[in-house]
């Protein structure tokens, strides 16, 4: 079966452990529990009328305390960046890290997963900013690890994305 | 005495010691610690781990960087940092893996990092809570700034109504005291407009100096010109109360300069300061205005004789809602105003006691340096 590397990338308590946790065990935690180091887990999906099995790097969150080792992402054919809706300096550090990482390993099919959007009330990103993103070129989904909105379709999407490179 | 055997002191280490085989698998060394029989249970038992990819990707991705470390001969270690792996009934285990040359071979610890790795979870997880308590105040803050914004502008429109209706009656022909009545309360009316300019300017300032609008590229001041605006603008006030202003012209030498910040904003810094220096200056006395420069630095010092600043008061000078000694002060925003403005500036602003009497407020201001034609200016400094 085809094996494809796929990281996780923010600043911290953005939700990257929530949405692996929903999209491979289904479940939810709304306790924080800061992730150090990596975690990697498995989960086969269907893209392209084939089954690939995604291999997801979840990387502890870039920020001044840990900062992220650009050796993880080798071998990676996809990264899902993921942002905190409701704190719009979380979307600013995944534009900045979205650069390193084209400086360091080079353009890879990618996805930014906009999280936590059951918080309706303390949402910050408007769409003027999601219009802003998508002209720039990115593919921009809200999702939501708490009730599972777009988390399948991110993965499936970033999937398809990498199949058809 | 007998020498330990090395085996034991690796089995009371808790690692799992393996060496790098020339046909890329990892053997193990010694017994398997207890962990290594719950998260590998075959390399435990065959003592081999034959294809690393599958059993670990993340010790696979770190061999690459271990390989180059065996390689370069090194006799420091090259650690890979901390990940999890689950064990078959769902427990999960904190590793950590050390690659080292011992004796001409490639030797790869891991070790089961347990109570140590909670404690270094524990550090970093107070710390982000507290940059999360921190945002979310932050963003309390600004957004009960806005709502005041708000308020303050709508104290506006009806205030320049009844500046309007005033000024209309102040035309018309009226008794002595009704005139006298009219005039005291353009008067209020007039400090009230002041008041609520300089919230709003302040918020502006602060808005800018918290999201970053100004871009740097500033057109230069002309600082004597601005000065003399300033100066010019204050000494009927200065005249009113008796309190000589003196400022020698010649020391702000002539013609733009390549300095932060715009001239309006210079001339509200300013204009705080003499402001405050009249406000606190006994009548009959002077306030000096003074512009020293040197290769770095512009530095402009306003110097009253006034009652000076109580020393329990000088810590809080620039901060919001500080209005002296004896509330002389308006809303306590001027010095405020100041401070975020010379600060986005790349400048300083200051308090220094006089001897005798009286106190010297200064902000000084970076000189600016081209680098090349393409790029902005930086502080030479």
């Amino acid at each position: 079966m085809l094996t494809k590397k796929i990281c996780l990338l923010g600043t911290f308590s953005v939700g990257k452990t929530s949405l692996v946790a929903r999209f491979v065990q289904s479940v939810f935690s709304a306790e924080y529990l800061t992730t150090v180091g990596v975690k990697v887990d498995k989960k086969v999906v269907k893209a392209r009328d084939q089954e690939v099995m995604l291999m997801l790097w979840d990387l502890a969150g870039d920020d001044d305390f840990q900062r992220l080792n650009l050796n993880f992402l080798r071998g990676s054919a996809g990264i899902i960046y993921v942002a905190d809706g409701t704190r719009p300096a979380s979307l600013d550090a995944v534009v900045d890290l979205r650069e390193r990482v084209r400086a360091n390993v080079g353009e890879l099919p990618s996805i930014l997963a906009l999280n936590k959007a059951d918080l309706v009330d303390a949402w910050q990103v408007d769409e003027a900013r999601l219009g802003q993103l998508r002209e720039s070129g990115w593919c921009a989904l809200k999702t939501s690890a708490k009730d599972g909105l777009n988390v399948e379709e991110s993965f499936s999407e970033l999937a398809s994305r990498m199949l058809s490179q | 005495m007998e020498v330990p055997n090395l085996t034991d002191v690796v089995q009371s280490l808790d690692l799992a010691v393996f060496r790098r085989e020339s046909f890329g698998a990892l053997r193990l060394l010694g017994n398997p610690p207890p962990w290594l029989e719950e998260v590998w249970p075959s390399v435990a038992r065959s003592g081999l781990m034959d294809s690393v990819i599958e059993v670990s990707p993340y010790l696979d991705n770190f061999l690459i960087d271990a390989d180059a470390h065996w390689k370069s001969g090194k006799s420091h270690r090259a650690r890979s940092g901390p990940w999890v792996e689950t064990a078959a009934d769902g427990r999960e285990y904190n590793l950590e893996a050390t690659a080292m040359n011992v004796g001409g071979e490639s030797t790869l610890l891991v070790e089961d990092l347990g109570a140590s790795f909670e404690q270094r979870r524990a550090i970093l997880q107070t710390a982000r809570e507290n940059m999360l308590a921190y945002e979310k105040l932050n963003a309390e803050v600004q957004r009960k700034e806005v709502l005041l914004h708000c308020v303050v502008h709508d104290m506006c429109s009806p205030l320049q109504n009844m500046m309007m209706a005033l000024s209309m009656l102040d035309s018309e022909i009226l008794a002595p005291e009704v005139r006298g009545m009219v005039q005291l309360g353009l008067q209020a009316g007039r400090r009230q407009e002041s008041m609520i300019d300089n919230v709003l300017h302040m918020y502006a300032a602060e808005m800018r100096a918290h999201f970053g609008q100004d871009n740097g590229d500033w057109p230069g001041m002309d600082l004597r010109s601005a000065t003399q605006h300033t100066v010019e603008m204050h000494r009927p006030l200065f005249a009113q109360q008796n309190v000589t202003l003196v400022w020698d012209v010649e020391s702000a030498g002539r013609g733009r300069r390549r300095l932060p910040g715009d001239e309006d904003h210079y001339e509200r810094v300013l204009g705080n300061l003499l402001g405050n220096a009249l406000r606190h200056s006994p009548t009959g006395s002077t306030v000096a205005l003074r512009i020293e420069e040197d290769d770095d630095w512009v530095t402009v010092q306003v110097e009253d004789e006034g009652g000076g600043v109580p020393p329990h008061l000088q810590a809080q000078l620039f901060q919001k809602f500080q209005q002296g000694a004896i509330g002389r002060g308006k809303v306590g925003l001027g010095l405020f105003f100041c401070r975020i403005i010379i600060a986005k500036w790349g400048g300083e602003i200051g308090f220094s006691p006089r001897s005798g009497t009286g106190s010297c407020f200064w902000f000084k201001l970076p000189k600016l340096v081209e680098t090349k034609k393409s790029s902005p200016p930086v502080s030479k400094s």
